[in-house]
């Protein structure tokens, strides 16, 4: 399991793209274990990214060029920050937009009342 | 928070490289994790010692660091081929393959046939010659960091002298027509042009580690 969750990690999993974006959106840049650690804060513990998914996560965006990297020297050893190129900012924007949608979506059908 | 040694680092770096982590990128990234992971454990009261504290963080999760490693190769394959085609798709690209589309059809027009052939047939091999003996020197004599995406670049290069061999042997039967010629000298010159186009992406991903890393290593 790569999302850990208290409920359900398969209905995080198709998230965390967006997730990672909307925190690098607020922030200048954040190194991984930043990210995983800023999740678990946020979600007060019910979300839990592992490595397993963050960085093949944060690779892709990468590849995309939707992530910039810069590597810095910490303490004893170097760090990997990420941060938002122009067209990631516009790709956060485009989901965070599909996000609201969905949740739209399955709110109307799990309990029309509120829709 | 409490701040791991430079021996400590050194023993998660030994600890990933011998866990077939081979490449310095994915692994920089890894020993940053672990040791983050570990000063926080620190910081939140777990006063064993720093062996220990790693073993059980191994232990639990060895196995989800080391399917990063492969995801990571994954992703550093996706970003060779977009590289290799935005480059063959600009200016220096264009040229190249219409300089070398020229290049050996008035090889073709002036030479003897059997000459021409043998060209064709060499400058793969001496680019692939050259390419390995590069990678030995910087590898063996240099010794140079190992990094993913230079290394990955050796994938595509395979499946493309490949493609040479592959349309060389087609080639023995369609010599006669104009046509034929000129079709073939075309994918003879995509395939040296894609051979070039690699050389200078290495050079370029070589520069970019070199800046990112040299002047903090």
């Amino acid at each position: 399991m790569y999302i850990c969750s208290m409920s359900n990690s398969k209905l995080y999993k198709g998230s965390l793209t967006t997730i990672i974006l909307k925190l690098l959106n607020q922030h200048d840049k954040m190194y991984g274990y930043e990210i995983t650690q800023k999740v678990k804060v946020l979600t007060n513990g019910e979300l839990n990214i592992t490595e397993g998914a963050l960085y093949p996560a944060l690779h892709k965006l990468e590849a995309e060029g939707f992530l910039d990297v810069q590597i810095m020297r910490v303490g004893n050893r170097l760090r990997k920050y990420y941060k938002l190129t122009e067209t990631g900012a516009q790709e956060t924007v485009n989901k965070l937009d599909e996000l609201a949608e969905y949740i739209k979506t399955m709110q109307t059908l799990v309990n029309p009342k509120l829709a | 928070m409490a701040s791991l040694s430079a021996e400590d680092i050194r023993f998660i770096d030994n600890y990933l490289d011998n866990s077939d982590v081979i490449y310095q990128d994915i692994r920089m990234e890894m020993v940053d994790h672990v040791a983050s992971a570990i000063e926080t454990q620190m910081a939140n009261g777990n006063t064993r010692d720093f062996y220990y504290i790693f073993k059980d963080y191994m232990v639990k999760n060895k196995a989800r660091l080391l399917d990063n490693n492969k995801k990571f190769l994954r992703s550093a394959d996706m970003k060779i081929a977009k590289l290799l085609f935005s480059n063959l798709l600009s200016l220096h690209g264009i040229v190249t393959f219409a300089l070398l589309y020229f290049g050996l059809w008035l090889a073709y027009n002036q030479l003897n046939i059997e000459v021409f052939k043998t060209i064709i047939s060499i400058v793969p091999f001496m680019v692939m010659l050259i390419f390995g003996l590069v990678y030995f020197i910087a590898l063996k004599v240099y010794k140079l960091e190992r990094f993913s995406i230079i290394e990955r670049i050796a994938f595509p290069f395979v499946i493309i002298f490949h493609l040479f061999s592959f349309s060389k042997n087609l080639s023995r039967s369609f010599y006669i027509e104009v046509f034929n010629i000129l079709l073939i000298i075309g994918v003879i010159s995509l395939i040296i042009t894609l051979i070039m186009l690699l050389f200078k992406i290495t050079v370029d991903l070589a520069k970019i580690y070199r800046k990112r890393f040299n002047k903090l290593v």
